[in-house]
């Protein structure tokens, strides 16, 4: 994180625990669309996902004050979304959070996915499979997934959202990957 | 191990899907942090106030006590048993710990403030 940055982010801090009118609600506005990505991907109920995101950021209102600018502020919040979806889904104990089932850990065996493979698929228009096969993946990864793809987070960052080691987060992702791959491909998606 | 490449084709299908929170959700939360902010911040003046009267009126009867007329007569308006009384340990503990509560309240907001 730049200088800059980081002055911007302590000023951001620093005018919310001020309760400045407004400030708390841009930093909301800012990073609801993170927060929506990790819960939503983890529990996959919208109606929960939008009472967690709304629990996520009551909490990161109560406990800013205790933020030690230690890591990005996004990061923070991730780890806050990620800690409330994650008991969430622990309390109903309704699927797998990082466990691939039988399927998927054959496809991992059967295939090594080359890295332009996604790419290629995309341009034959299956981004509905792909969003689907992001799906089919157990919580954790599918969690991973985003942040890494879609929020350009780094690896780095992640762990400090997740509380994974930086090695456990790209093997989940080369896993989730090659996984992805082989679900496409057993439904007759190929980029051939 | 290597950093896996990211995949732009998963980015833009996976931004492709909106998030479904409400448009004013922003707002909203917002508000709702600010009002229990302001319960929260309620209860803690209502317990310092209730702790600084529990306080003044501990100095009150210290003081009577110490330094009032120690004729019976001019107690006599005072019932005479409740002189007897010694402070009882909870209220010196209950005043003390209270103290150190807000004390240790008021730093850790000043830090957090820092």
């Amino acid at each position: 994180m730049s200088c800059a940055q980081e002055a911007d982010e302590h000023a951001r801090v620093r005018a919310v625990l001020d309760r400045k009118a407004g400030a708390f609600e841009s930093l909301v506005r800012d990073y609801q669309k993170l927060c929506w990505h990790i819960v939503f991907r983890i529990v996959r109920d919208p109606d929960d996902a939008r009472d967690l995101c709304q629990e996520t950021f009551l909490r990161v209102h109560r406990q800013l004050h205790q933020f030690r600018f230690e890591c990005p502020l996004k990061a923070w919040i991730g780890r806050i979304a990620y800690s409330i979806a994650l008991r969430h889904l622990e309390r109903r104990r309704a699927m797998p959070l990082t466990q691939l089932d039988e399927e998927s850990e054959e496809a991992v065996e059967l295939l090594a996915v080359e890295s332009c493979e996604l790419e290629r698929l995309f341009d034959a228009q299956v981004a509905e499979r792909l969003r689907a096969a992001v799906d089919a993946l157990p919580a954790v990864p599918r969690a991973l997934v985003t942040l890494y793809h879609l929020d350009e987070m780094s690896i780095g960052e992640i762990a400090t959202v997740t509380g994974m080691s930086e090695g456990t987060i790209k093997s989940h992702l080369f896993r989730a990957r090659a996984s992805m791959g082989a679900w496409l491909r057993r439904r007759g998606v190929s980029g051939s | 191990m290597t950093e896996p490449v990211r995949s732009a084709a998963l980015k833009k299908a996976l931004a492709e899907e909106a998030d479904e929170l409400p448009r004013e959700f922003a707002a909203r939360v917002a508000e709702l942090a600010e009002a229990r902010d302001e319960t929260r911040r309620f209860s803690w003046s209502d317990a310092a106030l209730f702790g600084a009267f529990v306080v003044m009126i501990g100095v009150c009867v210290a003081g009577w006590f110490a330094f009032g007329p120690q004729e019976a007569d001019a107690n006599a308006w005072l019932d005479l048993s409740l002189r007897d009384l010694p402070v009882p340990p909870w209220l010196v503990v209950g005043i003390v710990g209270l103290g150190v509560v807000q004390l240790l309240t008021f730093r850790r907001r000043v830090r957090g403030q820092s």
